[in-house]
């Protein structure tokens, strides 16, 4: 059973398909940001993720005729950019886990801990996945960001159900150890 | 933390793209098409005067082919020499017209 989104996905990608530039540029626009995220978690560089988003989406440009509809866009695109951004994480062998200076670093005083603002929250959240491991911030994000079942986080990460899951635990125990080591008592106004 | 609490919180992670994100990118995949457009433009004509060449040694082996005496293929293939014949040069041209039509394609593109 598909639902709504994925079979205005499918509209747009046969738009798409066959020459309707707007209908490609709404599904950039629809998925820019999550695919974004995804590629932050494992380049832990926004810069150099956005460069790799870009490539993703002209690889999608390009290869979008060969989209089977027997899957939803998403595990297809979400997969795509999974791949790249490991291939972009190996070429330029930046390091899977962080350096150890960095793991417990000092706890950041915040000076109105009444209102620890919006911006402010996703701030500290995003420290605190950068400094996870690459697998464990991906898992999370595809679990609880894009809400995602086990079963389709092996379709697009060919990880191991039990893997998954270990990656799962280690990533909330990690996230709130690093959250309480940034925000100490204060992790409270996150909740 | 509960499993709500997860979520939530890592629901304001979401990292948002730069404002001309979209723009840069089409204007990145026309430049690509762009391109393409070049390369072929700039070995059309050899690639054209190749396929040419081709067609004709092509036509002209088959005209000597079927021009032998093959005994009992000969009396076989006698009646259909000519048609034969056509049908392969058609197609010949056929393949030529495309390479043809297709740089008239990319140059629309420019």
């Amino acid at each position: 059973m598909k639902n709504k989104s994925q079979l205005e996905d499918y509209d747009l990608v046969r738009r798409a398909n066959k020459g309707d530039t707007s209908a490609f540029r709404q599904l950039v626009y629809n998925y820019k940001d999550v695919s974004l995220t995804l590629a932050c978690s494992i380049l832990k560089n926004e810069v150099l993720a956005e460069d790799v988003v870009q490539e993703v989406f002209i690889k999608v440009y390009y290869k979008l005729k060969s989209f089977k509809f027997n899957s939803a866009f998403t595990t297809w695109l979400y997969r795509i950019v999974v791949n790249t951004a490991y291939n972009e994480l190996k070429k330029r062998r930046i390091k899977d886990s962080i350096d150890d200076d960095t793991i417990g670093g000092p706890i950041i005083e915040i000076e109105d801990k009444d209102h620890l603002k919006d911006e402010d929250q996703k701030h500290y959240i995003n420290l605190a996945l950068t400094r996870l491991r690459a697998d464990e911030a991906l898992v999370l994000r595809l679990f609880y960001l894009c809400e995602l079942s086990i079963k389709e986080i092996k379709g697009i990460t060919k990880f191991k159900p039990s893997k998954i899951k270990v990656d799962l635990h280690r990533g909330r125990d990690n996230l709130q150890f690093h959250l309480k080591q940034l925000l100490g008592e204060d992790i409270n106004y996150l909740l | 933390m509960n499993e709500d609490q997860y979520k939530r919180i890592i629901k304001k992670s979401s990292i948002e793209t730069s404002e001309d994100f979209v723009n840069d990118l089409m204007r990145a995949i026309e430049e690509r098409e762009h391109t393409k457009s070049l390369i072929l433009g700039r070995y059309y004509r050899t690639i054209l005067t190749i396929c040419t060449v081709l067609v004709l040694i092509m036509t002209y082996l088959l005209f000597k082919v079927l021009s032998l005496d093959y005994g009992t293929l000969n009396t076989w293939l006698g009646n259909y020499k000519t048609p034969i014949f056509m049908i392969v040069s058609a197609l010949l041209l056929y393949g030529l017209n495309n390479v043809v039509k297709l740089n008239n394609k990319f140059k629309s593109y420019n």
